[in-house]
């Protein structure tokens, strides 16, 4: 058989090649899944949450009967990526953080019937992040204690091994905890066959949390 | 003479690189040639159906009356790789996957003196993918009984080789499967040199089936 190997679609359109299952740059349409507490919360583009360009993806809480713990999340869902790895990545900025309880992105894989949930979160007012362990509850990273200031955009990443069904790497900012040997949540019954990226944010009190994200991206194997 | 080969153009314009055919990211032009049941169908580059950018292709079968089996085809025509090798990928998804009986990825093969057919097929349903067969039946895929949500972006993708004639392997959502060997489809015979790339969605029912479909490439290569 001849060699099937030649050009390589790596240049500028990346959207063509092989193992990129994401990639948001948030200038285009937002067909991003919405859903919240309420009934106005945002899921949207808006030139307030860029980064980069002129958009980014802002996230906020309802307007109306605004309370502690509303919740808002943008969804993605794509294929599982062949070669079991799974890189999710992006900016993310908060213009408030003290009205955040919680930032979370989750990574989801739905495999062999099971539905299987790696989550990171961030708790502003505790400068606590966690990951979402195989029992179901939040294991501090302790040594991943930062404060951020306003306004500050936050390089993130998430990363799974979705055949060994493990986290394989988190970073938020410039700290990336050793995460390797922690296993997904198994949390219950999934009868589909795919991954999904899932970036949501809680609020503190009865004032509308605020986040922006830029640059989103989900591939199947990390950069070189 | 001096060496004509060297440096390929991978960087910034990929529409001028050697071994790309086709490099639809639906945001420009539609220049697709449209076949389809009845008349009052869709076919389009729509925002809803982005899963880059700003536009992906929009296919809904038809409003008026509509029935099982109802179709929307697209199509485009280039000529044959001289390395004989052709890859055609796309990412595709459905706002409802029960109202879609199949979706097809064709790529007709006439080199002047026959033309020969290679499928793959979709059938959300059962559900199944399956590979037009040299005897002009349908053979199921092994591991590609894969059942997705809604809304799901799934690569959807298959290679041929235009000078043994064969299929080389087909892939959805990260399912690879080889076909080492497997002959296309021997129509007859033709005059014509050229490759014809079809994607096609079929209707379940008497609902109005909807396929998405983005970032479409036909190169004469596979990637590294």
């Amino acid at each position: 058989m001849r060699d099937h190997l030649g050009n390589t679609l790596l240049a500028s359109n990346l959207e063509f090649a092989r193992g990129v299952q994401l990639l948001d740059d948030c200038e285009g349409t937002c067909n991003w899944i919405a859903a919240g507490t309420g009934g106005d919360y945002v899921v949207t583009y808006a030139t307030a949450a860029a980064c980069f360009g002129l958009k980014g993806l802002h996230l906020a809480t309802r307007t109306t009967d605004t309370a502690a713990d509303d919740v808002v999340s943008a969804t993605k869902r794509f294929n599982r990526s062949p070669n079991g790895l799974l890189v999710a990545r992006g900016k993310l900025m908060c213009p408030d953080w003290t009205l955040v309880k919680y930032l979370s992105i989750a990574l989801n894989v739905y495999h062999i019937s099971r539905l299987y949930k790696a989550i990171f979160r961030y708790t502003p007012a505790t400068d606590v992040h966690a990951y979402l362990n195989t029992a179901g509850t939040y294991t501090t990273i302790t040594l991943m204690v930062e404060r951020y200031t306003n306004g500050t955009w936050l390089t993130w990443e998430l990363s799974i091994n979705w055949t060994q069904l493990k986290y394989w790497g988190l970073t938020l900012a410039d700290y990336t905890p050793a995460v390797s040997t922690a296993g997904m949540y198994n949390s219950g019954a999934g009868t589909t066959m795919e991954a999904e990226l899932i970036l949501s944010i809680q609020s503190v009190g009865a004032a509308v949390a605020t986040a922006y994200f830029d640059a989103i991206s989900v591939l199947d194997c990390p950069d070189i | 003479m001096r060496d004509h080969l060297g440096n390929e153009l991978l960087s910034k314009t990929q529409a001028f690189a050697r071994g790309i055919y086709l490099l639809e990211d639906c945001e420009g032009t539609f220049h697709w040639d449209i076949t389809a049941t009845g008349l009052d169908y869709t076919c389009d580059f729509n925002s809803i159906a982005a899963c880059f950018g700003t536009y992906g292709l929009r296919m809904i079968t038809r409003t008026t009356t509509p029935t099982a089996n109802d179709y929307v085809k697209v199509k485009r025509h280039f000529g044959i790789p001289p390395a004989g090798l052709l890859v055609v990928r796309t990412k595709v998804t459905s706002p409802d996957w029960a109202h879609v009986q199949d979706v097809i990825l064709r790529l007709d093969d006439e080199d002047g003196a026959t033309s020969q057919s290679g499928i793959f097929r979709f059938t959300p349903a059962t559900p199944a993918c399956t590979y037009f067969d040299d005897t002009g039946g349908y053979t199921t895929l092994p591991g590609m009984d894969l059942v997705f949500s809604n809304g799901t972006w799934l690569n959807f993708a298959m290679a041929i080789d235009c000078i043994e004639k064969e299929y080389i392997w087909c892939e959805i959502a990260g399912v690879h499967v080889d076909l080492p060997g497997i002959p296309l489809y021997l129509w007859g015979a033709a005059t014509t040199s050229e490759i014809g790339f079809s994607l096609t969605v079929m209707s379940n029912g008497t609902d109005q089936a909807t396929l998405y479909a983005d970032a479409i490439s036909a190169t004469e290569y596979e990637e590294l």
